[in-house]
């Protein structure tokens, strides 16, 4: 058994049922990739050279979609209260031309991401966590399955053939995502000396910056209105002076 | 002068495109990224506009930012340590987003566009707001009211906006100094409410409608207007400075008990009568004092800014004027001879308010606001959609697809209209702004009740209590409406509610709201040339008003739409019946079920 399967197993559901946010934000984070994956298909579509292609990156969207969906309306019955959508940026895989080597590229990097989300994805559902989790991971399996095989599909196709450059990308591909996964674990990790180190600053210059900022907070207007005058003042210059 | 507007970091992130003093695109960041409200640096809307212009960023001569970042950050450390020592988590999330994005900003256009950050120029707030209103509105004088949230340190301004011979002049005269602000309140009570603060407050405002304002006693005690008109808010009523959902004290749950959850469902039907529960009424009735004192301050603000400039003409924008009950009793009382009202006044707006105003600076002289028009986003080619059609339809004829003379793509989609199909409706550029305005709405006839809780139900996925909008043509407005409060063109673009004349309620009954109001699109013939045709084709076909039911092209949580395979997908994913993608005609031909059984739903 892999750590991540033991710990997505055993580990992960007693931390839900500890930290019951820690699940909504779970479903929440899984509601955004799949959209995100579906975004990503849709978006390269004016850049794909064929139909075929085209259709199967737009019905791969609309799957990728309905499971998003699922997962946000599961997130919406399981939380007390709605819940401030999590920032979330889109970064196209793909920008700019198209072309053959660009398409190949991305085709690995969807191949990596579903390939890594079907493991997930398998691990959950057969995790303790709560039965309609469970269910709605088990129904999204078999597309998701399918979804990896087409990527796998296209690769090749994309290759001419070429089993090698294929087996390139996908290394290139699994690299990068290992290469994230470190850097978001050295941000996450760089977030508590950074969280303690605002504590800090926090309780020691509370309260010197308490009532001066209390006092700039309830400025009589006539101050406030003074200061947006010198704002728009100091724009016109630095405008003029260009 | 080519200026590039900019808006984001909080919500609705957003760029426009001013030529010369003329705005010549303008979206939000949304339309792409297809996250509701999508906060961040809007690359792919910058992206669009310089497309519509055929420009690259090294092209861009100066960059207008919508807010002073510096600034920003001031006020939310101050309101940060408003709870000291109790507000930690929030100083720290507060802090965490600055060190993330507003710190940055012209570091991100130059790491984005390759733009000299000397180039970009900062905006006030509520100035972005204001000259984007005053100089989008047909006035050449006019008084610019931003009613806002919060905007650096200020939730709500007057300014002046005057022309002298060739120069105008946009000057702040008032302002409300946040954490004061009717826009925070009416967002709290929307959390509340049960509703997502800062996206649901249009259900706050149509659950108002079923309600009898009793508790607006108790309102009046946290929004307190004064005799000059002038407002402050009872701050011991809310937590703004601590993070938690909804920001109210234990003060206001004990008057109006406790928040809604937001799994209960409302038992109102602004199709037709129903018997509420009484968790129901007393939404309804908190959500109804609400809107009346919101609507108290807002007149209180207008007159106050009547007074203080002399003006007679009033531009809104801030979040709060897309209340458009509150704009249509503004409307309606008498302060100001004309209003405007910009089809954005929101923080989506703010990019393109920046670039105008920036523009007057450079120039002195106020951009032409003749030709202004909501139809500021990109035009797509369906051709991408349609090879995906065909390819889908490959030996299954699961749909028909045809390509017609505008004419006879009036004509067809009027007959389906009047036998009672549900229709997208995807043409040319997209509207600029959260209303769908006849380029990307979803349509069917507005006599017919049971058509419209099936688009909720199958299509929308929205709660029964909120109403659809009425797009009606010009030539019927007088008819449907009778005189119009300040005339027609406050009406063009949903911004202001109007009662509909009792005669005509029940042709028109399943596009109204429970009190015989609707939130008008009056379309002239000059103002969308093929909708304002379907609309007369539809009067003709179905021997009524030339009038629809007109909602927008989204799905539920999604904004709407901008390309054909966005418009595709919610076709496919819902029970509409056809899909009109600019001159072509697509009609399902095979039921939900078939679809299903192949994936496509």
């Amino acid at each position: 058994m892999k750590l991540r399967q033991l710990i997505i197993s055993y580990v992960l559901p007693l931390a839900w049922k500890a930290f019951p946010g820690r699940k909504i934000a779970a479903l929440q984070n899984f509601s955004q990739v799949e959209i995100d994956s579906g975004w990503q298909s849709l978006h390269v579509i004016p850049l794909v050279p064929d139909s075929r292609t085209k259709k199967v990156l737009f019905l791969h969207a609309l799957e990728e979609f309905r499971h998003g969906e699922l997962f946000d309306s599961l997130c919406t019955r399981l939380s007390p209260a709605y819940l401030s959508r999590p920032a979330f940026r889109r970064k196209p895989m793909l920008r700019g031309g198209g072309g053959p080597d660009a398409l190949l590229d991305f085709m690995a990097g969807t191949y990596v991401g579903e390939r890594d989300v079907n493991e997930d994805f398998r691990y959950y559902s057969q995790a303790r966590v709560d039965p309609e989790i469970r269910a709605a991971f088990s129904s999204i399996m078999a597309e998701e399955q399918g979804h990896e095989e087409e990527a796998d599909g296209y690769l090749v196709r994309f290759a001419g053939g070429d089993r090698r450059k294929v087996r390139l990308r996908i290394w290139k591909h699994s690299f990068l995502r290992l290469y994230r996964l470190y850097t978001g674990l050295l941000q996450e990790l760089g977030e508590i000396p950074l969280s303690i180190l605002l504590t800090g600053a926090y309780f020691v210059l509370g309260p010197f910056l308490y009532l001066p900022l209390k006092r700039r907070l309830f400025l009589p207007k006539e101050d406030q209105l003074a200061i947006m005058k010198a704002q728009i003042t100091s724009l016109k210059t630095e405008l003029n002076r260009e | 002068m080519k200026i590039l507007g900019i808006s984001s970091n909080y919500h609705d992130a957003a760029a426009a495109l001013v030529i010369d003093g003329v705005l010549v695109s303008t979206a939000t960041e949304e339309r792409f990224s297809l996250i509701k409200h999508d906060p961040s640096f809007p690359r792919m809307a910058i992206d669009s506009c310089l497309e519509v212009a055929g420009l690259a960023p090294k092209d861009i001569d100066l960059v207008a930012y919508h807010e002073e970042p510096e600034v920003k950050i001031s006020r939310s450390l101050a309101s940060a340590f408003l709870r000291f020592p109790f507000s930690l988590p929030t100083f720290l999330a507060s802090m965490r987003e600055t060190a993330s994005s507003s710190l940055w900003v012209r570091y991100e256009v130059t790491k984005q566009l390759g733009i000299d950050p000397q180039k970009v120029a900062v905006v006030p707030h509520h100035i972005s707001h204001a000259a984007y209103s005053c100089l989008c509105s047909p006035f050449p004088e006019t008084v610019g009211l931003t009613l806002d949230a919060v905007g650096e340190w200020t939730s709500s301004g007057i300014f002046s906006c005057r022309t002298d011979g060739e120069r105008t002049e946009i000057e702040p005269v008032d302002v409300t100094p946040f954490p004061h602000s009717i826009g925070l309140v009416y967002s709290s009570f929307t959390s509340y409410l049960g509703f997502r603060a800062n996206d649901a407050e249009c259900s706050t405002m149509a659950l108002a409608a079923f309600g009898r304002p009793r508790f607006a006693d108790e309102m009046r005690k946290i929004i307190q207007v004064d005799s000059d008109g002038a407002y402050r808010v009872d701050l011991s009523y809310f937590d703004f400075g601590i993070t938690k959902a909804p920001p109210v004290t234990r003060k206001l749950t004990s008057i109006f008990g406790p928040a809604r959850a937001h799994s209960q469902v409302l038992s109102w039907d602004a199709l037709g009568e129903c018997s509420p529960d009484p968790e129901s009424q007393r939404a309804a009735d908190i959500a109804a004092s609400l809107q009346l004192v919101t609507e108290e301050a807002v007149l209180g603000l207008a007159r106050r800014a009547k007074r203080l400039t002399g003006l007679s003409q009033v531009s809104l924008s801030g979040g709060v004027a897309m209340n458009c009950v509150a704009n249509a009793k503004l409307a309606g009382s008498g302060i100001f001879e004309g209003i405007f009202v910009p089809p954005d006044p929101g923080d989506g707006g703010g990019a393109a308010g920046a670039a105008l105003y920036v523009s007057l600076i450079k120039t002195g002289r106020r951009p032409g606001a003749k030709n202004f028009h909501p139809y500021l986003g990109q035009e797509y080619s369906e051709r991408d959609a349609l090879e995906i059609l065909n390819e889908l339809d490959k030996g299954k004829s699961l749909f028909r697809i045809e390509t017609l003379e505008p004419s006879v793509l009036v004509d067809e989609t009027a007959r389906a209209l009047a036998s009672g199909k549900i229709i997208g409706w995807f043409q040319g550029r997209f509207e600029h702004g959260p209303r769908a305005l006849g380029n990307r709405s979803i349509l069917a006839r507005p006599g017919d009740c049971a058509l419209a809780r099936r688009l909720s139900s199958r299509v929308k996925k929205r709660a029964a209590f909120r109403p659809y909008a009425l797009s009606v043509a010009e030539e019927w407005s007088q008819r449907i409406f009778g005189n119009l409060a300040g005339g027609v063109a406050p009406y063009r673009w949903m911004q202001v509610a109007a009662t509909v004349n009792p005669e005509l309620r029940s042709s028109l009954r399943a596009a109204l709201h429970i009190d015989g109001t609707t939130r008008p699109q009056v379309c002239g013939p000059t103002d969308n040339p093929l909708f304002h045709q379907l609309l007369s084709a539809f009067g003709e076909v179905s021997k009524g008003p030339a009038a629809l039911l007109n909602t927008s092209f989204n799905g539920s949580g999604l904004p709407l739409v901008a390309r054909p395979t966005d418009a595709l997908m919610m076709f496919l994913r819902t029970d509409m019946d056809l899909l009109v993608l600019n001159r072509t005609v697509i009609r399902k031909l095979a039921s939900s079920a078939e679809l299903g059984e192949l994936g496509l739903r």
